[in-house]
């Protein structure tokens, strides 16, 4: 009887322990990413920041426009001391002959990402 | 406010060069309360809207439909001059002719307008929304395919006839965006630009945009209906000296760039070199550049400059 017992106790912790151990994968393999996106002064991470955009790897978060008036950092670079990866960044142009005084788009953009 | 012989009122030098510095001037609270009621009524809208049991979108739409449907607001053909696009009694002829804006209007886009097109926003209450895209905020735009003219505009009247709180959603705008040249959406991924703001006015405000500036709507989260009528207007002739009569002369009396004994507050040249938050450190510079460009233009005045921001890449002996 007590064998019994103690082989039914070992299957069940290999079970649990088999599930616990799917659980472990899926949390690696279904790891989110969150998006920050700053727009700043000039092309220096150590610039102020003059634009933002969030994004939720947590579909139940949600990042919009005006959902704020204050930016997250105050310049680039803190963004960096926060844990923030950057991975991609604006290219500096050189000006088009004849359009050199118009204005658009923001110019100093950098994305960067946290996997949670 | 000048008012006139012929009592028109005109903007003031220094409200023009707000509108050419910043894309917008706002007039709080300058419709009253008669029109504004008049206006609601026009549209049939009733306080008791919203307290339908029904809470559906279905009945949202229906709700919209039928607004536009038996609303008073005519439908004009594109480019009716403004004078005839509205019925003398209704309460649109009577927010046109508003002696302040009618002066406002006349300065900025001259006494014959055309409309482009209007149009009444009616924003519902966030929980009305059940689709998960309509429960975000619109995305910054501004209300133009490219737009390559860089001294003729098109001004966009926004009349807001009930107050909007600061839980209802205001149209967010950029100051000082008119200037940047981008295709419409484009820029919705720009969520928050630092300098931001967000409508928040007493009933009967009207705020005048440039056709290029930034913005987006917000979400209501207020129990109220949120409505913003919106006129789009377009000259029919120059934009130059449409306010005034006098003659500007530049007296190349410049104070020069940041070693000076500051700057004239509220001169016309302090407002042109205004900077705003969101500027970055170079395009900023071309966006000045762009509003002495523009004074220039309206004042007829092509020597005017302001420390010498065009005069020094002007200076060319080849």
């Amino acid at each position: 009887m007590k064998k019994m017992y103690t082989s039914i106790l070992v299957k069940s912790k290999t079970i649990a322990l088999f599930f616990w151990n799917i659980k472990v994968i899926l949390n690696i393999i279904m790891k989110k990413q969150d998006i920050l996106i700053l727009y700043l002064s000039n092309s220096s991470l150590e610039s102020n920041v003059i634009g933002w955009a969030r994004h939720y790897g947590n579909k139940k978060k949600i990042g919009m426009p005006g959902d704020n008036d204050s930016p997250p950092y105050e310049r680039g670079i803190e963004a960096i001391h926060d844990g923030w990866r950057l991975f991609q960044s604006s290219q500096l142009e050189q000006h088009a002959k004849g359009d050199e005084y118009r204005t658009g788009y923001l110019k100093y953009e950098f994305f960067f990402e946290k996997i949670k | 406010m000048k008012k006139r012989k012929n009592n028109n009122f005109l903007l003031t030098d220094n409200q023009m060069a707000e509108f050419v510095s910043k894309g917008y001037l706002i007039f709080d609270n300058i419709i009253d309360n008669k029109i504004n009621k008049k206006f609601l009524s026009e549209i049939g809208h009733t306080s008791t809207s919203l307290n339908k049991k029904n809470t559906d979108q279905a009945w949202l739409a229906e709700h919209y439909n039928e607004i536009m449907k038996t609303s008073k607001i005519p439908l004009v053909k594109a480019g009716t001059p403004l004078k005839k696009a509205y019925k003398k009694n209704s309460a649109l002829n009577d927010v046109i002719n508003n002696p302040v804006l009618s002066g406002a209007i006349k300065s900025l886009v001259g006494d014959k307008p055309k409309l482009d097109h209007h149009f009444l926003h009616i924003t519902f209450p966030s929980k009305y929304y059940h689709d998960a895209n309509q429960k975000i905020s619109q995305g910054n735009h501004n209300d133009c395919v490219i737009d390559p003219r860089e001294k003729t505009f098109d001004i966009q009247l926004f009349y807001f006839p009930t107050a909007v709180e600061k839980n209802m959603g205001g149209t967010r705008y950029i100051p000082g965006s008119h200037f940047r040249m981008v295709n419409e959406m484009a820029i919705a991924r720009y969520h928050n630009i630092r300098g931001q703001k967000h409508v928040v006015c007493p009933a009967g405000t009207v705020i005048i945009f440039h056709h290029n500036i930034w913005h987006g709507a917000g979400i209501n989260n207020s129990k109220k209906i949120r409505y913003g009528f919106k006129i789009r207007l377009m000259p029919t002739q120059k934009q130059v000296k449409l306010w005034t009569k006098k003659t500007y002369k530049n007296n190349h009396d410049e104070e020069a760039l940041y070693w000076n004994r500051g700057i004239e507050k509220n001169s016309i040249k302090e407002i042109l070199q205004k900077t705003e938050p969101w500027f970055e450190a170079d395009s900023g510079r071309l966006d000045i550049l762009n509003r002495i460009r523009l004074w220039r233009h309206i004042t007829n005045d092509k020597n005017f400059d302001a420390a010498y921001w065009l005069t020094r890449i002007e200076n060319d002996y080849n």
